[in-house]
């Protein structure tokens, strides 16, 4: 009895140490554009959309626009790959990425709609 | 008081009056059992017509209630009209009433020795559903003074459902997974009514077939919602991780754990309370998902974005209560239901199952840290959320284990046999998965922990197949075991293949132009079936494969309840690999869209003159941007108007800010200034008579062995149902 209860706690601690690594180290810490501006590791930002200033250039697939945080705080943002689905009426988007120094290049980009299309499934 | 809500209730005091008549037997007052019985039909009876009328006001499309208003609209056909349902949150919360309703009606007439502790205990899961309804009833209807606006004292049409959602899987998806769910509140209610009563005599016996349909309709859900993100989605995978996954994932883990730990209960008498944990957390962690998803508190972490109706509250409430109660009832029982010594053969299989179970907690365990990783980390400081690449380093280990044990566990017959016996009877299954581990690794495997998961997989595949060709005597409905077990290892086949050798292409097509290459395809554009604003439209492709022509015809339009845009790929179905071509973006462009021009210079596009006049230096930038406009003056016929896109310089780089053409005609993006030469250089767009070319953007993936994901899965849940028509039989036979 006393062996394997030793041996089931050591493979929980096992497997929880580990864990624990992976997941400090796939995280994504959600933080102010400010914050953003000064880490060098990837981080997941939020901001409302400005549609004025939209560019989506189709032969590099660069989809730039520029988001602003509750705090004001206005950032570009750009994203390299297929538009989503409801940009056009996205208020808002949520982007995992890095800050280069001059942009904020989102590895992904979530939209977030008005509530009335809650998609469920 | 209108009929909906007069139903719900009627409900409600049912429900009540069954509550307390089934909670008082456990202070030994008996009495009221009957009534309780009672009513606990005229609450289903209630239900049940409470939804036939919810439908009827779908059906009828009456957009005086809010509901109606915002999922249906006229132009559905009957399906989807129905699938609309449940297609909002308190759709799906009646939808979940009506079928833990429904399934208490068989569970009510299943006598059991804790037979009212039980029904107290499921009642007051039905309470938490009624609340959750009465909180937020799906007969809310728009105020007098909204609804006097209308001619007809109602909005003429509804919103309509979201067209991500207009999907045939949409009608079967969900009510099969809230099946699931509700299955699960049967063990619950098992065994907090055995705690309850310290009663565990036939508790195993009654859990068994409950645990096994719940199961299936649970494994089968996730299948079918990997299986619609697959075919209709056009990202090209099945599984991404996400909270509402994963949080139907946990429950469906924990329950396979449970059906377990049965076994072993039921065939040496340990191993109790184990087994009441797991059928108590298969259900919190039901609860507890719906808290995560409904919440609104993953709504940033979460590609199903999520609002908070204002039940956030009775979520948190009926979570706490229910882990409260489970665990308090737990605890001052922990000492009677205690179990006798444990299993002391290491190479049994009932010890072999125990480790099983062991790792599939550990595996659902390490979900529910991912899933709950913005929770965890807000309490520590900013909220995080893990990338799928947490779930996919931690449970490939566990997968691998789980898979080894898959395939030992069938030899793993006798009491008291040795390693050398197990060893013995081993060997064939352990070289044909040698066999396969090596021919992978000719096939370019080198990941050591993919070539392990392979391994073991085919090990789980071929074990019980040879398990099931050795059986002594007929092998029946026990096969199911087995059928699931092979399953899992063919699954995980298709998973690791399919994901770490899935090849994609992304290629521009021009309609009407020559074909283009991707792997051993040409393909080529013949334009768009219709326009892109239409429903349905698709692109017409025509696909050359080694001299073997087909067409496909994968959609992209813009649909007009959201202006989102939809897309659905076309999938050509190979044993061993599916093409999967899915369309990104339609842009019309062209040779004649561009023009540079200096002062004063002339150009021409489509029906249209432009001319360059000056620049328009003016600081328009808010915040000291400095802005620079190009005048043009756009002419055509006698009309001429003056037009200014403009660049900004902000800190951040350039900016456009475009124009739009007289009379709706397009627009014009001012791209390039060379300010000494005095030129600009502008882009037009949908600009009518300008020379046009139609470009199709088109991601070509090839996915192998992506077909023996959804076998795999498919012989799990049937393996899962086999299991449950035997459990039921054995259950009548012992009756």
């Amino acid at each position: 009895m006393k062996v394997k209860l030793i041996v089931a706690v050591v493979i929980v601690v096992v497997v929880a140490v580990w864990a624990f690594s992976s997941f400090t180290k796939s995280m994504t810490s959600y933080v102010s554009f400010g914050e953003a501006q000064k880490r060098s590791q990837r981080v997941q930002v939020m901001g409302a959309i400005d549609h004025e200033k939209v560019i989506w250039d189709v032969d590099r697939k660069q989809l730039t626009f520029p988001i602003t945080d509750t705090a004001g705080v206005t950032m570009l943002v750009r994203y390299t790959g297929t538009m989503p689905g409801n940009f056009g009426q996205a208020t808002h988007a949520v982007c995992v990425g890095k800050y280069n120094g001059q942009i904020f290049e989102a590895e992904q980009l979530l939209i977030k709609c008005p509530s009335k299309y809650q998609g469920e499934s | 008081m209108p009929i909906g809500n007069t139903l719900l209730a009627i409900a409600c005091a049912t429900a009540a009056i069954a509550t307390v008549g089934y909670g008082m037997t456990i202070f030994g007052r008996n009495a009221f059992v009957s009534l309780a019985r009672k009513a606990y039909y005229v609450f289903t009876a209630a239900v049940v017509l409470m939804c036939v009328y919810f439908l009827q006001q779908i059906l009828n499309h009456n957009f005086s209630l809010i509901y109606v208003h915002d999922y249906s609209s006229r132009d559905l056909g009957l399906g989807f009209l129905i699938s609309t349902f449940w297609a909002g949150q308190v759709g799906s919360f009646t939808l979940w009433l009506l079928l833990i309703a429904i399934i208490g009606v068989f569970l009510i007439r299943r006598e059991s020795e804790n037979h009212s502790a039980v029904m107290f205990f499921y009642m007051l899961v039905v309470s938490f559903f009624l609340t959750l309804l009465v909180a937020k009833s799906p007969f809310l209807r728009f105020s007098p003074e909204v609804l006097s606006q209308f001619p007809g004292g109602a909005p003429p049409d509804g919103q309509g459902l979201n067209p991500l959602l207009q999907n045939y899987w949409m009608v079967i998806h969900p009510p099969i997974v809230f099946i699931g769910f509700s299955l699960l509140a049967v063990p619950f209610a098992l065994a907090l009514g055995a705690l309850a009563r310290n009663n565990y005599r036939d508790w195993v016996k009654i859990s068994f077939p409950w645990t096994a349909a719940a199961s299936f309709f649970l494994g089968m859900g996730i299948f079918m919602g990997g299986y619609w993100a697959y075919e209709t989605l056009g990202w090209g995978g099945y599984w991404a991780w996400d909270p509402v996954e994963n949080t139907s994932l946990i429950p469906w883990l924990l329950n396979l754990a449970l059906m377990h730990g049965l076994l072993i209960e039921r065939s040496r008498g340990v191993f109790r309370r184990s087994n009441l944990m797991l059928a108590m957390f298969s259900f919190l962690l039901v609860i507890y998902g719906t808290f995560l998803t409904r919440s609104g508190v993953l709504a940033d972490f979460s590609v199903h974005s999520f609002t908070d109706l204002g039940i956030s509250g009775y979520l948190i409430f009926f979570m706490v209560f229910f882990v409260v109660l489970s665990v308090l009832l737990l605890a001052v029982r922990a000492k009677h239901a205690k179990t006798g010594a444990d299993i002391k053969d290491p190479y049994s299989v009932d010890f072999a199952i125990v480790i099983g179970i062991f790792f599939l907690v550990l595996l659902s365990a390490l979900t529910l840290v991912g899933t709950s990783a913005p929770l965890i980390t807000r309490i520590f400081g900013e909220p995080s959320s893990v990338s799928s690449q947490f779930y996919n380093t931690t449970t490939l280990p566990m997968a691998i284990i789980i898979a080894l044990l898959a395939g030992l566990s069938p030899f793993l017959v006798a009491k008291g046999q040795s390693f050398g016996d197990v060893i013995k009877r081993l060997w064939t299954p352990l070289a044909l998965s040698f066999v396969a581990t090596v021919l992978s690794i000719f096939f370019g495997v080198t990941n050591l922990l993919y070539l392990l998961m392979i391994f073991f997989a085919c090990f789980a595949l071929f074990g019980n197949i040879a398990a099931v060709y050795y059986q002594p005597g007929k092998v029946g409905l026990r096969i199911g075991g087995f059928v699931t077990h092979m399953g899992f290892g063919v699954m995980m086949i298709g998973i690791v293949v399919s994901s770490a050798f899935s090849k994609s292409e992304k290629i521009n097509l021009y309609a009407g132009q020559e074909p283009v290459g991707a792997f051993q395809y040409k393909i080529s554009y013949k334009g768009m079936a219709g326009d892109v604003t239409t429903k349905d439209n698709y692109a017409r492709l025509e696909v050359d494969d080694h001299g073997e022509r087909f067409q496909a015809d994968p959609k992209l339009f813009i649909a007009k309840e959201n202006q989102g845009v939809m897309r659905k790929p076309y999938i050509r179905k190979h044993l061993l690999y599916d093409l999967y071509l899915s369309p990104q973006d339609q842009q019309i462009t062209g040779e004649g869209n561009q023009l540079v021009l200096s002062k004063g210079e002339t150009g021409k596009i489509g029906d249209y003159g432009v001319t360059f006049s000056k620049f328009d230096m003016a600081n328009h930038g808010e915040g000291g941007d400095v802005q620079v406009g190009a005048v043009l003056e756009v002419t055509r016929g006698s009309e001429t108007k003056e037009v200014v896109p403009r660049m900004a310089f902000t800190r951040d780089g350039k900016q456009f800010i475009k124009a739009d053409m007289p009379n709706g005609d397009g627009s014009i993006t001012l791209r390039d200034i060379q300010a000494d030469a005095g030129k600009v250089s502008l882009a037009f767009t949908g600009v009518p008579g300008m020379d046009v070319m139609d470009l199709l953007v088109l991601e070509v993936s090839k996915k192998p062995l992506i077909n023996l994901v959804w076998l795999g899965v498919v012989m799990v849940c049937g393996g899962t149902f086999i299991s449950y028509v035997r459990r039921r039989r054995l259950q009548a036979q012992q009756v």
